[in-house]
C-alpha cells in the first residue's frame, strides 16, 4: 500500500513541487503578515501605554456665553481644587493638576538645555505612567508636602546634561534654584504629547513649582475607570467645572478636553482593520492555495484515470485508489506551508537581531512565528490540503475501469 | 471430473436510456440476455462475436468489473452478488487474471514492478513479490527485460509482461480480451502458443476475441450475437 501511494505521489513529483512551491510562498507572506499584525498591535497598544490609559487632558477656555449674570469672555483657569472636585465624581480614578511653566533654560555644570518644566504630583506619574530607569523614583507625596527642590528628568534632558552619566544624585540648576535629580525617564516613543515630548522636559513637585514661580492654574489629568464611559464623564466634568466656574454646559469653548480615549480608540480601530483587512488575504491566500493543489491534483487522477482503472481490475482496494490524491493534497500543502513557515520564522529571527530605531520598534515590535500562529497555520494547511485532496480523491473512486479499458 | 470455476445462469445486462426509439423516448438496451454458461477447471474457451454482440460485456461480468443486472453468477463457487466492495477486490485479485488488448502496463514501472502489481494489492512484501515475479518473466523468457520500461519493451514483450501480471497470482481464471489484437500476426501467434501452454498447464483460460482463426485454436468455441449464446461447440480437449 505504502509502495503503491508513494509511486503515484512521485509520479507527479515536479508539478506538486511547483504547487507546494506556491503554497510556500503563500504561506511566507501569510505567517509574515500576520506575525507583523499580532505584534504591531501589542505594540502600537504599548506604546499608546507610555502615555498613559484611558486619559482626558482638561484645559481652561473661556466662557462664550453669559452665565447666571455673569459676562462672556471671561477666562477659565483650573486649579488644584478643581483636580479634588473631579476625583469626587463617579468614573474617574484620578484627576492631577499639571502646572505647565513652560520653556525653562536647565544647566548642570557646563552643560545647558532648554526644555520644559512642569510641577506635578505622585498621582500625576500614576496617571502618566510615568516609568522610572533603575535607581530612580517618580516625584513623591512627600515631595509635594515639604516643597522639595527635587527634579525628574524626560531622558533627553538626561542625555544633554549628563551624558552616559547616571544623573540621579546629581543637581541641575533652573530658576536660579538647585534641584536633586531623584529620577530619570527611560528612552521611549510617545504617540502624543503635548507642548513637547516628555523626554525634553522636567518635572518638579507641584507645590515647589507654585512657590517659585506663582504659576496656580495648568490643566488636568483625568484618568477614567472605564473607557467605554467616556462620554458621561465627560458630561459630568462639564457640570462640575461649569458650576465651580460659572459657565453653560453647552458653552463648548469654555473648556477644551483631549480625549485620548477617542485617540486610542482609533488607533484601536485601525489595528483592528489591519488584523481583517491580514485574515481577509490570509483566507483568499489560502484559497487559492486550496484551488491550486486541487486544480494540480484533479489534474493528476485525470491523468492517471487509466492507471487507476488498471489498479482496481487488479484488485485495487478503495484505500489504493482514494489515499494518493488524499496524501498527494496535503502533503503539498503540509510540505510547502512549514517549509514557508520555517522560512517566515527564521526571517524575523535575523530580523531580530538588526539595530531598528527605536521609533520603528515603537509601533512594529520584534515580530515572530508565535507557536498558536504556527500551530494554527499549520492545522488551516492541513484541512486545506485534505479538502482540496477530497473531491479528486471522490473523482478517482468513480473512475469505471470498464469504460476506461474499453480497447479502442 | 473438474469443477465448474464459473457457473452462470440466467444472467443478464441491461444498459438504461442509451438508445432512444423513434418517438424520442429512451429505452433500456439490453447487453446480455439470459447467458447460461458453465466453464470447468483447466477450460480453454473462445468467446466468438461480431462487435456489439456483448462478448465485452460478458467478459466484464466475468471479471467482476461489473455487476449483472439479473441472474445467478457462481465464481469458484461462491455466488458473487454476496460479495462487498472489497471481496469483489480480493476476488479480482486473487482469482482472475486479465489480458488486455492494448496491455495497459504502468509506464512509470519496469517490467519486474508491472508483473508484481497485483501482489502489491495483496499485500506481499516487496522481496516475495520480485521473486515471484522474476520467476514468471524468466518462464515468459522476459528476464532480460525486467528493468525495463514499457516504451523500451516491443509489442510482443509487452505482452507476455501482461500474461505474466495475469498469472502472478495464481488466479482461477485467464481472461483475454483479443489478447492478439494489437501485435502482428507471428507476434499473435506466439503469444496465442503461450496462452495454450498455460491453458496446458491446467491454467482456465477464456479469450474473448472476434477473430476466428484464434478462437479455432482453442478447444471450446461459444458464439455470441445480440446478446445471447448462438452457439456452444465443443471440438476437443
Amino acid at each position: 500500500m505504502i509502495g503503491w501511494v508513494l509511486g503515484s505521489l512521485w509520479a507527479t513529483r515536479i508539478r506538486m513541487g511547483l504547487v507546494a512551491l506556491g503554497v510556500l510562498w503563500g504561506t511566507l507572506g501569510l505567517a509574515s503578515l500576520l506575525a507583523f499584525g499580532q505584534e504591531m498591535t501589542r505594540a502600537t497598544t504599548g506604546t499608546i501605554g507610555n502615555f498613559g490609559e484611558d486619559l482626558f487632558r482638561v484645559m481652561g477656555g473661556a466662557r462664550t456665553k453669559p452665565w447666571q449674570g455673569r459676562r462672556a469672555g471671561t477666562p477659565v483657569r483650573l486649579e488644584a481644587s478643581d483636580a479634588k472636585a473631579a476625583r469626587r465624581l463617579p468614573g474617574i480614578r484620578g484627576a492631577v493638576l499639571e502646572l505647565e511653566y513652560g520653556q525653562t533654560a536647565f544647566r548642570a555644570g557646563a552643560a545647558r538645555f532648554s526644555g520644559g518644566l512642569s510641577g506635578a504630583s505622585a498621582e500625576f506619574g500614576d496617571l502618566r505612567s510615568r516609568y522610572v530607569r533603575e535607581g530612580g523614583r517618580f516625584l513623591s507625596a512627600l515631595d509635594s508636602l515639604e516643597k522639595r527642590r527635587v527634579a525628574y528628568l524626560g531622558a533627553g534632558v538626561a542625555s544633554a546634561l549628563f551624558g552616559e552619566r547616571d544623573a540621579v544624585g546629581e543637581e541641575i540648576e533652573a530658576l536660579g534654584t538647585r534641584f536633586l535629580v531623584v529620577g530619570v525617564a527611560p528612552e521611549y516613543v510617545q504617540i502624543s504629547s503635548y507642548n513637547g515630548q516628555d523626554r525634553d522636559k522636567v518635572y518638579v513637585p507641584d507645590t515647589t513649582l507654585r512657590a517659585l514661580t506663582g504659576v496656580r492654574y495648568g490643566s488636568l489629568i483625568v484618568g477614567l475607570e472605564n473607557a467605554d464611559e467616556a462620554s458621561e464623564v465627560r458630561r459630568a466634568l462639564y457640570a462640575s467645572l461649569g458650576t465651580r466656574h460659572g459657565f453653560a454646559r453647552d458653552d463648548d469653548a469654555a473648556l477644551r478636553i483631549i480625549d485620548y480615549v477617542a485617540l486610542q480608540e482609533r488607533i484601536g480601530s485601525i489595528l483592528a482593520g489591519n488584523r481583517s483587512l491580514t485574515a481577509v488575504v490570509g483566507v483568499l491566500g489560502f484559497l487559492v492555495a486550496a484551488l491550486g493543489i486541487a486544480n494540480a491534483t484533479w489534474a493528476h487522477v485525470e491523468e492517471q484515470r487509466r492507471e487507476i482503472a488498471l489498479a482496481m481490475a487488479l484488485g485495487a482496494r478503495r484505500l489504493h485508489v482514494v489515499l494518493p490524491p488524499l496524501l498527494e493534497g496535503a502533503l503539498t500543502a503540509l510540505a510547502g506551508g512549514l517549509i514557508g513557515l520555517g522560512l517566515a520564522a527564521a526571517a524575523f529571527a535575523a530580523a531580530a537581531t538588526l539595530d531598528v530605531p527605536l521609533e520603528v520598534r515603537a509601533y512594529f515590535g520584534t515580530p515572530g512565528v508565535s507557536l498558536p500562529l504556527g500551530l494554527g497555520i499549520v492545522l488551516l494547511l492541513t484541512v486545506v490540503g485534505v479538502l482540496s485532496g477530497w473531491f479528486p480523491a471522490r473523482m478517482a473512486a468513480s473512475v469505471d475501469p470498464v469504460e476506461v479499458l474499453r480497447d479502442e | 471430473m473438474s469443477d465448474p470455476v464459473i457457473q452462470m445462469s440466467g444472467i443478464g445486462r441491461d444498459y438504461a436510456g442509451a438508445e432512444s426509439n423513434a418517438s424520442g423516448v429512451e429505452t433500456t438496451v439490453r447487453a446480455l440476455r439470459d447467458i447460461d454458461l458453465e466453464v470447468l477447471r483447466g477450460e480453454a474457451l473462445a468467446v466468438l462475436g461480431p462487435s456489439g454482440s456483448g462478448k465485452s460485456t460478458l467478459l466484464n461480468l466475468l471479471g467482476l468489473l461489473d455487476t449483472p443486472t439479473r441472474g445467478s453468477y457462481r465464481l469458484d463457487g461462491r455466488e458473487v452478488s454476496t460479495l462487498d466492495l472489497k471481496e469483489l477486490a480480493r476476488a479480482r485479485n486473487q482469482k482472475i487474471g486479465f489480458v488486455f488488448q492494448r496491455f495497459h502496463l504502468v509506464p512509470r514501472l519496469d517490467a519486474i514492478e508491472n508483473v508484481a502489481l497485483p501482489l502489491r494489492f495483496a499485500g506481499i512484501r516487496r522481496r516475495e513479490r520480485r521473486r515471484r515475479a522474476a520467476e514468471l518473466l524468466e518462464k515468459l523468457g522476459l528476464s532480460d527485460r525486467a528493468t525495463h520500461r514499457p516504451a523500451e519493451l516491443s509489442g510482443g514483450q509487452q505482452q507476455r509482461v501482461a500474461i505474466a501480471r495475469a498469472m502472478v497470482c495464481q488466479p482461477s481464471l485467464l481472461l483475454a480480451d483479443e489478447p492478439t489484437g494489437a501485435l502482428d500476426q507471428s507476434t499473435g501467434s506466439a503469444i496465442l502458443d503461450l496462452l495454450t501452454e498455460l491453458h496446458a498447464e491446467g491454467m482456465t483460460l477464456i479469450v474473448v476475441t472476434h477473430d476466428e482463426a484464434l478462437g479455432a485454436r482453442l478447444p471450446r468455441r461459444i458464439r455470441m450475437l445480440d446478446g445471447a449464446v448462438l452457439t456452444d461447440e465443443i471440438v476437443g480437449s
